[in-house]
């Protein structure tokens, strides 16, 4: 199959194809079409599901109820129901196989915990992937002494390290810097883990960059607050 | 490309056939995507092409042949819509409904149920997916949208690709 002549412009591919893009952005594209044999050919072959999602109007409809009710059902019990059953209750096989995995570790974690007085404890951890809220993700330094911090970066390239920074805002201070960080799994997601205890109240930027290589995209920058 | 417009303008009349057969299917998907009417986007397009052959022997390209015929295209285009919109408010609404009547005619029902059932499905594992496509709906810019997302472009792009991935399995396999 023939690869993208510029890929640049061939992420254009789906904006273009839902009307996403403005007009000066629909004239690059289609200027790209015009040589990229891999882009036309696509775009080709999903013209007619394209078209729905382009204009028609139940659909359009359709996909304004599924935004509302994803908004509404967003509380961590939902997203954990969802996570055991993807599609609908009917669907058991994720949730027979989580409950098989604990049937066979569970009495070995209790066996642990009885032997450990200070029993593993979970790390909080503070998703700063949400976009629904735009209110700062607080660290608290009276709660645990740890805590995963997870964030988000689209498409990771595999071949790449990432840079990874946390930075005071108010002092400049940096308290963490990783230079070769390639702990995304494959849906983007990614986690550090941070030492709250030793942290000054105040707001943080956490910044991800590409270490240099690869096609790994620009960088991401996400903010927090630490809080007493 | 350059190898086929070399030849063509050397008066191979294959090379030209060629050039005609390539430039057509393109831009009938182009002219397609602003009239939704097929028959009327072949025409266009038709028309397009056998101007770009009458021309591209004598035309100076300054941007390049593939921008210049684009160009060509996009004036067909925009001429068709200037002369539909006169004559739109001239005709009764009774064929307005005739019309609208008939587009939806065309759409395949099985495969938008197939479509809404996959958004929904897809809904559960990229929730971003459906904000995007809701938000573009809405008319806002891919700019402002990236702002309300608190997301750079390159991250739009990749969720609406991915989105769209996913759309195609669901589509082609039945899952997500
Ligand atoms: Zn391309």
């Amino acid at each position: 199959m023939a690869k993208c002549t510029e890929p640049g412009t061939g992420e254009l591919l789906h904006a273009y194809e839902v009307g996403a893009l403005s007009e000066a952005d629909v004239e690059r594209f289609e200027i790209h079409l015009l040589h990229c044999k891999d882009c036309f050919e696509q775009v080709r072959d999903f013209q007619q599901k394209a078209g729905l999602l382009f204009e028609d109007d139940e659909v359009k409809e359709a996909v304004r109820r599924i935004d509302r009710a994803d908004w509404k059902r967003d509380s961590p019990t939902s997203k954990l129901k969802r996570y055991l059953w993807p599609h609908s209750p009917f669907i058991f096989k994720p949730a027979v196989a989580y409950f098989l995995v604990l049937l066979l570790i569970g009495p070995a974690y209790l066996g642990l915990r009885q032997g450990d007085p200070d029993h593993i404890t979970e790390f909080r951890t503070v998703d700063l992937t949400g976009v629904r809220s735009t209110e700062d993700q607080v660290l608290r330094i009276s709660g645990e002494p740890w805590s995963k911090v997870r964030f988000w970066i689209g498409n990771p390239d595999s071949s790449s390290e990432y840079h990874l920074t946390v930075v005071c805002s108010e002092t400049g201070d940096t308290v963490l810097a990783v230079d070769d960080f390639t702990g995304f799994d494959e849906y983007g997601l990614g986690e550090i883990l941070l030492y709250v205890r030793k942290l000054s109240p105040g707001r943080y930027r956490l910044t991800i960059g590409s270490s240099g290589g690869g096609t790994a995209p620009e960088t991401i920058v996400y903010s927090f607050a630490v809080r007493e | 490309m350059k190898e086929l417009l070399a030849r063509a303008r050397a008066g191979d009349k294959a090379a030209e056939q060629q050039i005609f057969q390539y430039l057509l299917v393109r831009f009938e998907l182009f002219a397609k995507r602003r009239i939704r009417d097929g028959e009327t986007s072949r025409d266009i397009a038709q028309e397009a092409c056998v101007t770009v052959l009458a021309k591209y022997k004598t035309e100076v390209f300054t941007i390049g042949f593939g921008p210049w015929a684009y160009g060509v295209l996009r004036m067909k285009i925009g001429n068709h819509i200037q002369k539909a919109k006169t004559e739109r408010q001239n005709i009764s609404s009774e064929s307005d409904v005739d019309s609208i009547a008939g587009q939806s005619a065309d759409i395949n029902c099985e495969l938008k149920t197939k479509l809404l059932e996959c958004l929904k499905k897809i809904s559960d594992r990229n929730s971003r997916y459906a904000r995007v496509l809701n938000l573009t709906y809405q008319g806002f810019k891919t700019d402002e949208m990236c702002q309300r997302l608190g997301i750079t472009p390159g991250n739009f792009y990749v969720i609406l690709n991915r989105g769209r991935s996913m759309l195609r399995l669901c589509l082609d396999k039945g899952e997500v």
